[in-house]
């Protein structure tokens, strides 16, 4: 059941004003793929994460996850259905600790509401220290071990990255979303992240990448997809896109090459 | 589980009973007044600084809560409710369309009721006095009266102030930032103008001649000169105990989301937290704490007046909440007890406003994340140890006979 398919958009479009942002999307990501999406700027990609993760409604078409319709549900919600994602520019709570954040991705794993909490029930303390002790483990698998008590706006920017990567795997998610991870990193951080995302597609989770970073998206992609004005360009094998003339044309301009 | 996090309530309490005993001892029971009614208003405080410190909403309707909790519990335990106990539902309808002004559509409800069940109007009994909800009592002319029993009534006054936290939260959460702020600040004069355009709320001579709010055997909530100390640790609890709560949920799953839609709300909902829910949620928490103080500060008084409705109450909470350091508790607290029994006992004279106003403005300005911080103590523990280190080695080399001539070669060993 390998190449089940896990997330699936159907016919997406989205408009800003007269700009016709995405057009028609459609594709597929199969279970424990690495799936890559790539494309000149502005070609609509990040747009097509957030119709994927419900961040904005789209104005046509379906996303389907896990063989369900998420297309009109809200982010929360359709996180809570196993799907995280990270952002282009690192959102992290800033004013809390690295394992602060950490446990709050580990949100939907855990239950107590204010009513437990403000009486500290027995369990919502058993609750609160298997979630540190699982955060810690977290943090260690992803090699932040020594940032662990260290607020979030003191980190350097490389570290932040990490953190929000590892934010995003908390939630113990069925698909990752992740947006340009490799934007602002210099090439041996690159290289570590690349490492990272196929240990964490070992762990079994899918992933689905947005990334201007060719050499990485060719070394770990098992998929790609070719966005450029909105549209689906081409979609293939990491080969078959570096040989297609419509890719090669859009990335190097209208000349014969 | 950690103790340590315990500290600061066990010094609260430390610092209960000594004032206290300083007081009793130095004969100045006087204080006892204004920083039991401080306790109150520090209540309020709290509420708000979990709102707008911890979930980052700000509100400028506390008052307003405060006063909702404060009016309906003096209207239910001094208006007089003899005719509704003892009226059967139709006339129910007649006396909460007299209180309102209105007429005709409550002849209406009973008998359409009456129709759609089958059963004939008079078939509604009168209300009774089921649970001993009420209690006799006399108003200002010495007629008797029967109105609600403090306790009951003060389940009424918060289920009131929660139901209109919900009310209010549901849409008004939608808003960020300046708007927000408008449209508590819109709750808040509602309120106020309810309040002094309504009969059953005194207009605006406001609510006298609250009764005692008689609790176990011989602990009474009232501003009786012979209870004053008993009082003073009645309210000293009740603050304890919200205290108590406040840091439970501050350190909790439900604290961690907060401060995630502080930190970010888009963020927090890519993580599942459903923002909503949780803003909606502490909202109607701090209502609730700004009611329960309210209910509690009306019996202690005796009586409500309009200043308390009033939008510069809101912003003196406000005022208190940004000058203890927002998301610390314990500042918020200190800075709370510290500023209102000032205030209380009119050190400020005409210009209290001024002052609490001043206080926003210099702390906005100058210290933003407030005046009592967790960082600033850190850095004074850091300096003084490295001072005492630096003595005691000073001291050490001094008996082997090594004397420095200045402090750079000290640092450098």
């Amino acid at each position: 059941m390998s190449d089940a398919v896990i997330l699936e958009a159907q016919g997406l479009n989205k408009h800003f004003g007269g700009l016709h942002a995405v057009r028609d999307v459609w594709f597929s990501v199969q279970k424990g793929k690495i799936k890559s999406i790539i494309g000149p700027n502005g070609a609509g990609k990040t747009t097509l994460f957030n119709l994927l993760s419900g961040a904005i409604p789209a104005d046509s078409g379906r996303v389907m996850f896990k063989g369900e319709l998420i297309s009109s549900k809200k982010p929360y919600a359709i996180a809570a259905l196993g799907m995280a994602r990270t952002y282009q520019t690192t959102r992290l709570f800033e004013h809390m600790t690295v394992l602060e954040n950490i446990m709050a991705g580990r949100h939907i794993k855990t239950k107590a509401g204010f009513i437990a909490s403000a009486l500290r029930l027995p369990w919502t303390l058993r609750e609160e220290s298997d979630c540190k002790k699982k955060s810690r483990e977290l943090l260690t698998f992803f090699s932040l071990g020594e940032f662990i008590d260290e607020t979030a706006q003191n980190l350097a920017f490389g570290i932040k990255r990490k953190v929000e990567c590892a934010r995003a795997c908390a939630l113990e998610p069925d698909i990752l979303l992740l947006d340009e991870p490799a934007a602002g990193l210099n090439i041996y951080e690159t290289k570590e992240l690349s490492q990272l995302i196929c240990r964490i597609r070992d762990l079994g989770i899918t992933i689905l990448l947005v990334e201007h970073d060719m050499s990485m998206v060719m070394d770990i992609s098992d998929e790609i997809l070719v966005l450029n004005e909105g549209a689906v360009l081409a979609e293939g094998l990491p080969r078959e896109i570096q040989k297609n003339p419509d890719v090669i044309r859009v990335y190097l301009g209208e000349d014969e090459c | 589980m950690n103790i340590r996090q315990y500290l600061p309530a066990a010094v609260f309490l430390g610092a209960l009973v000594a004032v206290q005993l300083v007081i009793s001892l130095t004969g100045a029971a006087f204080y006892f007044t204004q920083i039991t009614m401080s306790f109150y208003y520090t209540i309020v405080v709290i509420g708000l600084c979990l709102l707008m410190g911890y979930a980052g909403q700000i509100s400028l309707g506390h008052a307003g809560f405060f006063s909702i909790g404060a009016y309906m519990q003096a209207m239910l335990t001094t208006h007089d409710f003899s005719s509704i106990i003892h009226s059967s539902w139709d006339e129910v309808f007649k006396n909460v369309s007299q209180i309102f002004g209105t007429v005709e559509w409550y002849e209406l409800i009973p008998e359409k009721i009456g129709a759609i069940l089958g059963i004939p109007v008079k078939l509604f009994v009168g209300l009774g006095d089921i649970f001993g909800m009420f209690v006799p009592g006399t108003d200002g002319f010495g007629n008797g009266i029967l109105s609600y029993a403090p306790s009951a009534a003060l389940f009424i006054s918060l289920l009131t102030a929660i139901g209109i936290a919900c009310l209010i939260g549901l849409p008004v959460l939608r808003l960020k930032g300046h708007y927000l702020a408008m449209a508590t600040l819109g709750f808040g004069i509602i309120i106020s103008t309810i309040v002094f355009g309504t009969k059953l709320f005194g207009e605006a001579d406001g609510i006298s001649r609250v009764p005692a709010f008689h609790l176990v055997g011989p602990l009474s909530i009232n501003g009786g000169m012979a209870d004053r100390t008993v009082n003073y640790y009645i309210a000293g609890i009740i603050l304890f105990i919200v205290l108590i709560v406040s840091m439970h949920i501050v350190a909790s799953r439900v604290g961690r989301a907060l401060r995630a839609i502080h930190g970010n709300e888009q963020a927090a909902g890519s993580l599942g937290i459903n923002a909503m829910r949780y803003k909606l949620g502490v909202f109607v928490l701090s209502a609730l704490f700004a009611a329960i103080a309210g209910v509690f500060l009306v019996h202690y008084n005796g009586s409500i007046g309009t200043s308390e409705t009033s939008v510069l109450k809101s912003v003196r909470y406000v005022s208190i909440v940004a000058a203890g350091g927002m998301d610390s508790i314990w500042g918020v607290v200190a800075m709370s007890m510290g500023l209102n029994f000032v205030s209380l006992r009119g050190y400020f004279g005409s210009f209290d406003e001024i002052f609490f106003a001043l206080i926003l403005v210099v702390t906005m300005l100058f210290l933003p994340r407030g005046l009592f911080r967790k960082e600033y103590l850190e850095v004074v523990i850091k300096k003084t140890r490295r001072l005492t280190r630096r003595m005691v080695l000073k001291r050490k080399l001094e008996k082997k006979g090594i004397v420095f001539a200045n402090k750079k070669k000290d640092d450098e060993k």
